[in-house]
């Protein structure tokens, strides 16, 4: 059974093509500088060379009928009729309070995700785009929406408001939602089967550090808390986002500096993080290098990694005792040195991470010195494997 | 119709403001000016101005250098593309030069092409006689800077269809992200009338000795909640943009307003224009913060004897 995974961004598109009878994917690839001139198609079939066309792609749906298109290309044969997929499971980033879980979509959901414009405004309305695409394409296949919030609804009242008004959470939601919630989802349940214990019972610390960063404490099964909160804004430091700061220094530059909103969301969203602090640039890989001759890189490494520890430290505090702690996302999987630093004093609370067993880690290991009580492990993040099961079981419910 | 390619004529402020917005909203961007060297100096202006927003934190560099990608100049009208789906001539506000202009585009154009006028004064019907599609033609007024600034007003001419306006109006709201409002041709339109009549009545206070160029401001800020007063935003204008504005709205409806101010006139005579020049109403540091009152300072006896 053929399923087709879709994320949608304002000017990309990316898609997994899955066989989920054995959950084996088939191709993914996408199309990115939509609505230029020189728009890039992407095709990675694994064990074959890479396939890369440029031409004029003006809009979401020219590109995945492009993308059909060669798919069922004799040259490429990966499917010969669009019958042969049976589901599309679409990565939709804001479900509100609406969503604690998947759902196939109808016009009552379309509505809905439209609602939550307000709340996810840079995301939300591309994911829409891509379920409009969809449906008018494959007007006769089920499509579900699958949320990077909907994990995180299982958090505690205690959790999720914040101190500020209750009003303000009656009148306009304002409220921590938390993301990245598929894949803290999928790698807790890794850990889980890499233990050999069962998922409901334990307390679990996930780090998804890629270009968003967030931790999720995972008690029983269900979330006790995130970093990320209203906005992916919080929390962790990010490769150009702040994570947490005193509210009280925005309206002081904001007055200082006589900022539009814009430009001090801006500031926040795009000029922060690891490439504000440093100067040099957003990404782990160019500051690691760089560290020996730019003190900023160091710091902000340092930095990265200091509030990395004060979220896991608290956390295991909040779960009362941690089983096990995961390492995903780009960073989190790739910088062994970032995962040694970050848990670097925290032997004390059981977690002891093996240094050569953290260096020499490739894929999907254990970390931590096996005799450490609590586990460490590095777990390659898999969103659209989820996105896909999700989709499967809920095409299973509907026939 | 979607809006994805257009054309500009001129890289004049309005012309460079539109295409930076433009540009920086993703839209394909092509910039005509006669003079190659203008043209060259417009398009590494916006650059320049690019460059102030990522100081404020508006813009990152690679969305600059983005935007700047999706900007082509070019010299010749006729070298403009066909396929443009709108077309907005931004060159001086001279009734017979834009005649012209838009008699040759509507030559050249595709004939689903949206021709529109960037002006305050000119009128959209008139202009609208050089083409054989009156439907076709609409304006557009932003007010600088057109990339900070969220209005856009949307000119109907007597002959502008339904369909021209919507599309506008769409190329507003969805493509600049801006808010449109609707006018009829009219002199002035909506923000210039009520602009024009603030800033004249301001000075004529000044003259009649009643309060300082300072203390009017200061009201106008603090009692409005504006950010800005009125000297202030007639020296960021230009005064002698100001004072063609002025003079247009007396000559057209001279009835209901008052002349331009003589305090304006003679400014512009000394060349004080406002920010633009150093000194108009305020002095000016090079970073543009305001130092002081400008000439005027000195001219208060004069003036109470009015």
């Amino acid at each position: 059974m053929k399923i087709l995974v879709m994320n949608c961004g304002s000017s990309s598109i990316k898609f997994q093509l899955l066989n989920m009878d054995t959950e084996t994917l088939l191709v993914k690839g996408g199309v990115s500088k939509i609505g230029t001139r020189s728009a890039i198609l992407d095709l990675d079939i694994p064990g074959q060379e890479k396939i890369k066309e440029v031409a004029e792609i003006l809009d979401h749906q020219s590109s995945l009928e492009k993308v059909l298109a060669r798919l069922m290309s004799p040259e490429l044969g990966i499917i010969k009729e669009k019958a042969e997929i049976k589901a599309i499971g679409h990565r939709v980033v804001h479900g509100g309070e609406s969503y604690s879980g998947s759902v196939a979509i109808d016009d009552a959901v379309v509505e809905e995700i439209k609602n939550l414009i307000d709340l996810a405004p840079l995301h939300n309305p591309h994911n829409l785009k891509g379920i409009e695409v969809c449906r008018r394409i494959f007007p006769e296949v089920l499509q579900v929406a699958v949320f990077d919030t909907a994990f995180h609804q299982t958090m505690p009242q205690a959790s999720y408001i914040y101190p500020l008004p209750y009003v303000l959470y009656k009148r306009y939601k304002v409220r921590r939602y938390g993301f990245h919630g598929t894949s803290h989802f999928y790698v807790a349940h890794q850990c889980a089967e890499m233990m050999g214990k069962e998922y409901s019972k334990l307390r679990i610390i996930t780090a998804h550090l890629g270009n968003g960063c967030s931790i999720t404490a995972i008690k029983d099964g269900k979330v006790l808390d995130t970093s990320m909160g209203f906005t992916p804004l919080e929390g962790l430091v990010m490769g150009t986002r702040c994570g947490d700061i005193d509210p009280s220094i925005i309206t002081y530059i904001i007055s200082r500096e006589d900022l539009s909103l814009h430009e001090a969301n801006t500031l926040l969203n795009k000029h922060s993080g690891l490439s504000g602090i440093s100067g040099v640039s957003n990404d782990m890989k160019d500051l690691s290098e760089a560290a020996a001759d730019h003190p900023r890189a160091q710091l902000a490494i340092d930095i990265f990694c200091y509030r990395l520890k004060k979220y896991i430290a608290g956390y295991a505090g909040a779960l009362g005792g941690v089983d096990a702690l995961v390492f995903t996302g780009g960073i989190g999987e790739n910088a062994t040195m970032i995962r040694e630093k970050a848990c670097e004093g925290l032997e004390f609370m059981g977690l002891v991470i093996d240094k050569a067993k953290n260096a020499g880690s490739r894929g999907k290991a254990e970390i931590s010195i096996s005799d450490s009580p609590s586990k460490i492990y590095c777990i390659p993040t898999n969103e659209e494997l989820v996105i896909a099961r999700e989709t499967k079981s809920i095409l299973g419910d509907k026939k | 119709m979607d809006i994805l390619d257009i054309g500009i004529i001129g890289a004049s402020t309005r012309g460079r403001g539109l295409a930076e917005a433009a540009a920086l909203a993703g839209l394909n961007v092509n910039l005509v000016e006669l003079n190659k060297e203008t043209l060259d100096r417009g398009i590494r202006k916006i650059g320049e101005e690019m460059d102030h927003l990522i100081e404020k934190w508006g813009l990152t560099d690679s969305e600059k250098k983005a935007a700047m990608a999706r900007i082509k100049g070019i010299t010749s009208l006729e070298d403009l593309e066909k396929k443009c789906q709108m077309v907005i001539v931004t060159v001086r506000e001279d009734l017979d030069l834009n005649k012209d202009i838009f008699a040759r585009l509507d030559a050249h154009m595709s004939p689903a092409t949206i021709l529109v006028t960037h002006s305050a004064i000119l009128s959209v019907t008139e202009i609208a006689t050089a083409t054989q599609r009156p439907d076709k033609v609409a304006g557009i007024t932003f007010l600088p800077p057109v990339v900070r600034v969220q209005l856009g007003e949307v000119v109907r001419g007597l002959k502008t269809s339904q369909e021209t306006y919507e599309t506008v109006t769409m190329f507003i709201n969805d493509r600049l992200g801006k808010t449109a409002v609707e006018v009829a041709e009219a002199p002035g339109y909506i923000s210039i009338r009520m602009l024009v009549n603030m800033i004249n009545e301001a000075m004529y206070l000044v003259m009649e000795g009643i309060a300082s160029i300072e203390d009017i401001d200061t009201s106008m800020k603090l009692g409005f909640d504006m950010k800005r007063g009125p000297f202030e935003i007639a020296d960021k204008v230009g005064l002698d943009m100001v004072l063609v504005w002025t003079k247009y709205m007396y000559k057209e409806a001279g009835y209901r307003y008052n002349a331009p101010c003589p305090l304006l006139l003679k400014l512009v005579r000394a060349n004080n224009l406002g920010k633009k020049t150093g000194e108009g109403f305020y002095k000016y540091d090079e970073s543009g913060k305001i130092i002081g009152v400008g000439a005027l300072s000195q001219m208060k006896k004069w003036s109470y004897n009015v």
